[in-house]
């Protein structure tokens, strides 16, 4: 695997973890609803290109972690649905599991340089 | 597990990308609907909350881009887009396109049509439930100093059967015809008598009724038949209550006990209709000595080849102990799908051979064509390398243009190819076999998909390695002079190639011509011209007695008959066989050892035989008409058995007796020598052979031949003949007429057939390497204009430049042809089999095809060395 393609993964892999969660917390969503969402709990600071959130949703789909079916949104609009399958919880326990250990690799390594910090 | 259902997934989507992308559409819509009036809500103008929308939403394009990248299988595209722009390339040069399609056509049509008899006659399993562990076995024996396999005798099948370990089931049968009673007239049907054992071993049940009973095979019983599917079809109205029903076989009644379904044919490919069971009789029980029998036999489950061939090696050297008197050699065990096609696979391997060099040269022209037209966009290429295309990209887009070619000469092959079949049927129908269905299936439509497939690599790969690193810098920069000097470059290994394959399919058409033209002169011994001949054939049931009688009122009723001046019968016509003889005593000679005793053929003949046929009267005289073996033991021999086994001295007056053995009574005298007749074509040596008058009680067979010397055309008296041949009695048949003009001609119809089309293929392949020629020279004149140019300018006339390029051209041509030579020299012995009256490596032949193919590529050469020579200094050089 080339470099560039660990870099997407990684990046996909927080995407991936957050479309996740977002559909555990919310249930069945659309994909302007998912967007939302994660615009709203991150309080707006997190600027999702809202576009990248589609090819995104496919290989979640094509890996089994959500299904999607088409629906009527609340007012009443034809949308399609997406929402998490028995093989994606497991695969988003899995994913908040390295995130947490990722984050607190990370938050060690930042604690001895108290100033300064990576430039 | 789950990347293959991701790619699956990708890979059903494509069917259905349509309305995948519609419902992407639908959703990204109703995703800028509701983020454009949450800003509304949020207190945007209409216009500006659409915009907003749009800013967070990112781009579409990209994200619809992206998306399908997920979705469907990029690479997919990427060669959907390299298809269409080599088709674009190629539509733009139509004359190249066409050329190149239809030179694949002709390869890939002459291969597959080929495969196709191939396939249906030789590659397809026999047809009966596990093939492979049918064998055939037969009897080792030395005969006149050589090792041969004869059929085997009653008494050591049955011991074989009693005595064997290694099979299930082991049946005797005998192939021959019988005359079946009809409306009118009799018919002769090839027909074969079996023991009931066969059908078991065969693993076949009947459609209708049942097959043979054991005790059927005992004398005394009442005459049952098994009549083919055909048969009961065309003869009887595919009636449904024919089992039971009696027909007249050989004038007696036999009962129709069953029909075999529709695929049945027993032998393999030999075009059989009915079996009836073989009876052995106290005589045929006794006589080890007799050999007659085929004998088919079944493996046990688990048993090799090799492990039955070593039982039976000591089955046969227990009986070889036991009756030392019948000096039993051993025992052969073959497979039985091995020994019924040897003579179809040799022809079509010769032929496989043929097409195959025509495909390789269709190859070579096709690379030839993409790698000059490469050579023109050089330039083009090298841009899309300096752009980041990689090596594989180029390799990509140069195969796809290929694979292009080759699916639409693959597509035109496979027309092609049902139009050549159709002509290679008409062309073989008297060498192929009854019965067998030789038809286009999906084997033959993968194969030719393969071929075309393999003809798109070759002619594809090839250039696109060779151009796949090009030197940017020259390629781009100095495209003007790149290419200087392709005049003066080594020789072209592409028209070296395909003079030599040329070359190679040009003797083999000359070889087998010349050897059709040679059998017109050929001395087959005997005088052809206007001699007619017929099988006659009477029931098996007759005495010898009977037969000779009957056979005498044929001789005597044919020759009354105006327009016919010579009459008589033979057990066998020349030039058909050699396989009826016998070992013999010479009278006075100390017994030779076992398998070292002479051996010679056996023809039963009447007196007028020899000035029927017109042979020759070498010493002594003929028989006389009065001469019956009962009361004149005498016989003739040939020149070759004079010559072979009375050298220096006269055989006329000594004493023969067929058979060994000391103590002989049946002495029989040579009364004359007669000329050497090529008893099995031109391509066999002479046997030794020696005449019995008619009514020997062996060698006067069931099926006799009348040969009639007529002083008029043979066709003007055919009709009366057949006519009184079939007054003289209702139980016999009269049968397979032909002059013996075309008795020769159809004992080299494998020459024949094979010549015809390899004229053909060569006819092709010389064009074929003409236009390669052509095309290289042009491109070599063409890419070196400014170099004639520069040549010109200082001087040279144009004479001068006519004879370079030609001389070029000349170089390779001969460079080829001594490749060609010399492969021809190594392949061409396979062919010895057909080539007659030369050897397969004549120095004439291959002469001609020689010179004759140098002399086409040095006219394909003429117009590029024209087009050389006409260059203007001044235009070549001012331009590029």
């Amino acid at each position: 695997m080339s470099t560039e393609e660990a870099r997407t993964d990684v990046l996909q892999g927080t995407l991936d973890l957050l479309v996740l969660k977002t559909l555990e917390t919310m249930g069945p969503l659309h994909g302007w609803g998912i967007a939302r969402r994660i615009e709203q709990v991150s309080e707006n600071t997190l600027r999702l290109n809202q576009g990248t959130l589609y090819p995104a949703l496919v290989r979640l789909e094509q890996r089994g972690w959500i299904r999607s079916k088409w629906g009527l949104s609340d007012n009443q609009r034809r949308a399609r649905f997406y929402g998490l399958t028995a093989k994606g919880k497991k695969q988003l326990a899995l994913e908040e599991t390295r995130w947490d250990r990722m984050s607190a690799i990370v938050s060690r390594v930042r604690q001895p340089v108290p100033e300064g910090g990576a430039s | 597990m789950t990347r293959m259902a991701i790619f699956l997934s990708r890979l059903a989507a494509l069917l259905r990308r349509r309305s995948i992308e519609g419902e992407l559409d639908d959703e990204l819509r109703f995703h800028l609907q509701m983020e454009t009036e949450e800003n509304i809500r949020r207190g945007m103008s209409v216009e500006e909350a659409r915009y907003a929308a749009r800013r967070s939403f990112g781009g579409i394009e990209q994200t619809r881009e992206a998306w399908r990248d997920r979705r469907f299988l990029p690479q997919v595209d990427a060669w959907v887009r390299d298809l269409r722009q080599g088709a674009r390339m190629l539509a733009r040069s139509p004359l190249f396109t066409a050329f190149a399609v239809v030179s694949l056509a002709l390869g890939i049509g002459a291969n597959t049509a080929i495969f196709t008899v191939l396939h249906a006659l030789v590659l397809r399993p026999l047809p009966y439930p596990e093939p492979q562990g049918l064998m055939k076995l037969w009897e080792t024996s030395m005969w006149g100093g050589q090792a041969c396999w004869t059929p085997a005798s009653v008494p050591n099948l049955l011991d074989w059967r009693e005595q064997n370990r290694a099979f299930q089931e082991i049946a005797g049968f005998t192939v021959g015809g019988v005359n079946l009673a009809g409306h009118g007239e009799t018919l002769r049907v090839p027909a074969s008598r079996v023991e009931a054992q066969l059908f078991p071993a065969l693993r076949v049940r009947p459609f209708l009724g049942r097959t043979i009973l054991l005790e059927e095979n005992a004398a005394g019983r009442d005459l049952v038949v098994v009549l083919s599917y055909g048969l009961w079809e065309r003869r009887f109205g595919a009636d449904p209550a024919i089992v039971g029903q009696t027909v007249a076989i050989d004038g007696a009644a036999h009962t129709v006990i069953g029909v075999m379904p529709p695929s049945f044919q027993f032998p393999p490919r030999s075009g059989v209709e009915l079996w009836t069971p073989i009876i052995f009789n106290q005589y045929t029980r006794a006589a080890r000595g007799n050999h007659w029998l085929e004998v088919i036999a079944r493996l046990k489950p688990g048993v090799s080849l090799t492990a039955a061939q070593q039982q039976m090696d000591a089955v046969a050297h227990r009986l070889g102990q036991q009756y030392p008197e019948h000096r039993i050699q051993g025992l052969l065990v073959q497979p039985l799908d091995g020994e019924t096609k040897q003579g179809t696979a040799r022809v079509l391997l010769v032929l496989f051979g043929a097409a195959g060099l025509v495909l390789l040269l269709a190859c070579g022209n096709v690379a030839h064509l993409v790698l000059a037209r490469i050579a023109g966009r050089r330039r083009e290429l090298a841009v899309r390398i300096a752009l980041g295309a990689g090596r594989w990209g180029i390799v990509r887009l140069l195969l796809t243009e290929s694979l292009l070619l080759a699916a639409a000469g693959g597509t035109a092959g496979y027309f092609a190819a049902r139009q050549a079949l159709h002509l290679l049927l008409t062309l073989a129908a008297d060498r192929l076999p009854d019965g067998i269905p030789i038809q286009i299936d999906a084997a033959v439509l993968g194969f030719c998909i393969l071929i075309s497939l393999f003809s798109a690599l070759l002619a594809g790969l090839i250039p696109a390695i060779r151009n796949s690193r090009i030197d940017l810098q020259s390629a781009l920069k100095d495209a003007a002079i790149s290419g200087g000097g392709a005049l003066r470059r080594r020789l072209s290994p592409l028209m070296v190639g395909e003079v030599a394959l040329a070359l190679v399919l040009v003797i083999g058409a000359l070889l087998l011509l010349g050897s059709l033209r040679n059998l017109d002169r050929f001395d087959m011994g005997f005088r052809p011209e206007r001699v007619l001949t017929m099988k006659l054939a009477v029931p098996e049931t007759w005495t010898v007695a009977q037969s000779t009688v009957f056979y005498r009122q044929a001789i005597e009723k044919a020759r009354a008959i105006p327009g016919v001046s010579r009459a008589a019968v033979i057990n066998l016509v020349p030039v058909q066989s050699s396989h009826t003889g016998s070992v013999f005593t010479i009278d006075g000679r100390e017994p030779p050892p076992p398998g070292y005793e002479p051996a010679a053929e056996i023809r039963a003949i009447s007196p007028e035989y020899f000035q029927a046929m017109g042979i020759p009267l070498v010493a002594g005289r003929s028989f006389r008409p009065d001469e019956l073996p009962d009361q004149w033991r005498v016989a003739l021999i040939n020149r070759y058995a004079a010559e072979q086994y009375f050298p220096n001295e006269d055989p006329v007056g000594k004493r023969i007796a067929y058979g060994t053995g000391s103590g002989r009574e049946d002495w029989r005298t040579i009364v004359g020598v007669v000329g050497n007749v090529r008893e099995a074509g031109a391509q066999s040596p002479v046997p030794a052979v020696i005449y019995s008058p008619l009514g020997h009680p062996v060698w006067t067979s069931t099926t006799m031949s009348l040969v009639l010397r007529t002083s008029v055309e043979p066709a003007a008296v055919t009709g009366m003949v057949r006519r009184g041949m079939r007054e003289l009695s209702p139980d016999a048949a009269v049968f397979l007429v032909r002059t013996m003009d075309q008795v020769v001609a159809d004992s080299a119809a494998d020459t024949r057939l094979l010549s015809g089309l390899l004229a053909i293929f060569s006819a092709v392949a010389l064009v074929l390497a003409a236009v390669g020629v052509y095309g290289v020279m042009s491109h070599q004149v063409l890419q070196s204009t400014q170099e004639i140019g520069v040549r010109m300018a200082l001087g040279a006339n144009r004479s001068g430049m006519l004879r370079m390029v030609c001389s070029r051209g000349l170089q390779n041509a001969l460079a080829g042809t001594a490749l060609g030579l010399g492969w021809a020299t190594l392949t061409n012995g396979a062919m010895q089999h057909y080539v007659i009256g030369m050897k397969a490596i004549d120095a004439e032949t291959y002469l001609a095809a020689a010179l004759g193919t140098v002399a086409v590529a040095l006219g394909a050469s003429l117009l590029p060395a024209w087009r050389a020579s006409r260059v203007d200094p001044a235009v070549a050089l001012r331009t590029e």
